[in-house]
């Protein structure tokens, strides 16, 4: 496997996760329209209960696959319609005449049985890979910890006694989420203090509770260095001065905009010392949201075709 | 209730309810509320804190606290106590009201149980009730405020009683009793257990146990929180919504402020967090800047326009957004908003919030 970026788009499936509100679902709509515009055949999955990426490309989207554009498609799915197309395609007919009211009980059944929805649910995405229908399947998955709990629920399924048929039918699941050119998760975070030791715990934990290995880092929202070392030492003269007196509130938002340029400085430093040369990490500048998603395409084009010159 | 700004809102309120999306900063505003009160006013204020951020909890001193409340600070007249709720200990004293011990120690027993507050879909919200339920029951807090769980739809916390019911009493239960009853089972139920049992194998039995233990229990349950319910529909209750200055933010807070309204409740205040602060906005700074970006300052002289060139373009820049963020709050017309700015460092420690707290306190409303 090479070490180079393009790796992101010679999988098949990339999970995208962060916290909240970092903009995941942005950044996962994103890769998805990079990699259609890159001719590749692409599903865009909402996986996070809320309408997440697939919502800003699609106004409804449904537990159906709808195409978008190109070789676009998007996809919202849940728990409860995974067990119901799981029981569907397992059981068959007699699975029709337990739908309807027992619809809802029978998903609460299921979901309480230890990572049955969770494997449910990844199993779905995972399935779409495995039926060939697409080139790259990206996930607007769950916030960090909810997106842990499920890969590593679906993973240890195994060591739960008696599950019955979901269990058997499904340990191509782990398979397939644990083979690094199939399967990566891209981390998203953005440039603010906690942010590399966040990614640290998160990356750490992927590692230790579950089997999908780590495609990418994301920091989303980062600030330029606005300064040389040398200059910032002058700069920093200057605010340190009488003569910044002359124009304060002008010297409160250099100041403001210098933390903001140092704190995006630092989780750079942070990152790319944790995360070393093999795992690609995008930035992603603040932007306004009108053409948001094309912005945050062309900085991740841009910094493959950094990495593979 | 007419309030000329947001510590009208807190004085006048005994029970505060902070909604919103995870990731705003929910907890954060949800403390620095209490911890204001707390500041500014008479008695005890209980902060409630369902799953919060690693290291807000230890901010707050709660990483080991369990259901008890922990004193977060102290000003003589005022204080203000957090709790972070344990599910798992919360549904345990409940149950143990609910029933007699022999049926409470069967159901703490079954597997299923122990996994409610994950899988039922309102499961933490329950577990919230409960303990709000005897917070107010206690009498002994002047004001509570309530961060509510994460939630798919913004208001599931307030469905979380009718929807234990509705499963406990839907027609699941005669389904799964009638497959215990071997050959004999009903007709309709056959289909249904084959289903289940054929998805869960052996697990399957827990469940029926499960249910037939906790329809028992249920009347318990549910009379357990019906304070809860008018408490929440009484006068002095404020709702306050968080979001952060993104596009999609007017919408869904009308959206909840909607969904509050079907409810016969009004959405009383709005925390705008994470705003870009005010001085980027301010005139003295756009007419340096505007100076500094097509040549010279005179105030600074040739060489120091100079070097300040690339930081009044970075300025500029946060201006502008600074300016969209703006633009969000201005369309906001479902309650009166308060702004408060990001930081350099993220409200974290109990002196961070106590500071959000104070700006909350003595800021006016948006205009």
């Amino acid at each position: 496997m090479s070490q180079s970026g393009s790796d992101l788009f010679e999988r098949r499936l990339l999970i995208v996760s962060g916290k909240g509100g970092v903009g995941k679902s942005s950044v996962a709509a994103a890769i998805a329209r990079l990699a259609e515009q890159r001719g590749k055949s692409t599903l865009l999955v909402s996986a996070d209960g809320s309408p997440g990426a697939a919502g800003l490309m699609h106004e409804e989207p449904e537990f159906e696959a709808r195409p978008v554009r190109g070789h676009l498609s998007v996809m919202r799915i849940d728990k409860r319609s995974s067990l119901s197309e799981f029981t569907r395609l397992q059981l068959g007919p007699v699975a029709s005449i337990a739908a309807g009211p027992a619809d809802n009980a029978l998903a609460f059944i299921a979901e309480s049985a230890p990572g049955v929805g969770e494997l449910l649910l990844v199993g779905k995405y995972a399935h779409e890979v495995r039926t060939g229908n697409w080139d790259l399947v990206v996930v607007d998955a769950a916030s960090s910890g909810h997106l842990l709990g499920e890969l590593s629920a679906a993973s240890n399924l195994g060591e739960i006694a008696s599950i019955g048929m979901v269990q058997r039918e499904t340990a191509w699941v782990v398979d397939l989420l644990a083979d690094p050119s199939v399967t990566g998760v891209v981390n998203v975070t953005v440039a603010e203090d906690l942010a590399v030791s966040e990614t640290v715990e998160f990356i750490d934990r992927l590692e230790r509770e579950t089997p999908a290995p780590l495609a990418a880092v994301v920091i989303n929202r980062t600030r330029p260095r606005i300064y040389s070392r040398a200059l910032r030492e002058e700069v920093d003269g200057f605010l340190a001065a009488k003569d910044s007196e002359v124009a304060p509130a002008f010297t409160d938002a250099l100041r403001w905009a210098l933390s903001r340029s140092d704190t995006s400085a630092a989780v750079d430093r942070g990152l790319r010392a944790v995360l070393g040369s093999e795992t690609p990490f995008f930035h992603i500048p603040e932007l306004f949201e009108e053409g948001l998603l094309d912005a945050i395409g062309f900085e991740i084009d841009a910094e493959l075709e950094t990495r593979n010159r | 209730m007419t309030v000329s700004g947001p510590a009208e809102v807190i004085a006048s309120s005994d029970l505060m309810v902070v909604l919103g999306r995870g990731g705003v900063g929910k907890t954060s505003v949800s403390a620095a509320l209490g911890l204001a009160s707390a500041a500014n006013l008479e008695g005890e204020t209980l902060v409630l804190t369902i799953d919060p951020a690693r290291r807000l909890a230890k901010a707050l001193e709660l990483d080991a606290a369990g259901n008890e409340p922990v004193c977060i600070a102290d000003h003589g007249s005022g204080s203000c106590w957090a709790a972070m709720l344990d599910p798992g200990r919360a549904w345990d004293a409940m149950i143990d009201r609910a029933t007699t011990p022999a049926q409470a120690a069967r159901i703490k027993a079954n597997p299923v149980f122990r996994r409610i507050a994950d899988t039922f879909v309102h499961g933490n919200d329950y577990a919230a009730h409960g303990y709000l339920a005897d917070a107010l029951d206690s009498g002994r807090w002047r004001r509570v405020i309530v961060d509510t769980p994460p939630s798919q739809n913004a208001l599931g916390f307030f469905d979380a009683p009718g929807s234990l019911e509705e499963l406990f009493t839907s027609p699941l239960l005669d389904w799964l009793t009638a497959s215990r009853s071997g050959p004999m089972a009903a007709a309709t139920s056959r289909p249904f257990s084959f289903v289940a049992d054929r998805l869960l194998g052996d697990f399957f039995g827990d469940v029926t146990e499960f249910f037939v233990l906790m329809t028992d229990a249920l009347p318990g349950l549910l009379a357990q929180v019906a304070g809860v319910g008018t408490a929440l529909s009484q006068p002095n209750v404020a709702f306050v919504g968080v979001a952060m200055p993104t596009v999609s933010a007017p919408p869904s807070l009308r959206a909840l402020g909607d969904e509050l309204d079907s409810r016969g409740l009004r959405l009383d205040a709005v925390v705008m967090n994470g705003m870009e602060p005010d001085v980027l906005l301010s005139p003295d700074v756009e007419g340096v800047v505007q100076n500094l970006v097509t040549g010279s300052d005179a105030r600074f002289g040739e060489e120091l326009s100079a070097l300040l060139r690339p930081g009044a373009v970075e300025v500029d820049a946060l201006a502008r957004l600074a300016g969209s963020h703006r633009d969000v709050v201005r369309q906001i017309d479902v309650a009166p908003t308060v702004c408060v700015p990001r930081t350099v460092e993220s409200p974290t420690g109990i002196r961070a919030l106590t500071h959000m707290g104070a700006h909350i306190w003595s800021a006016a409303w948006f205009r």
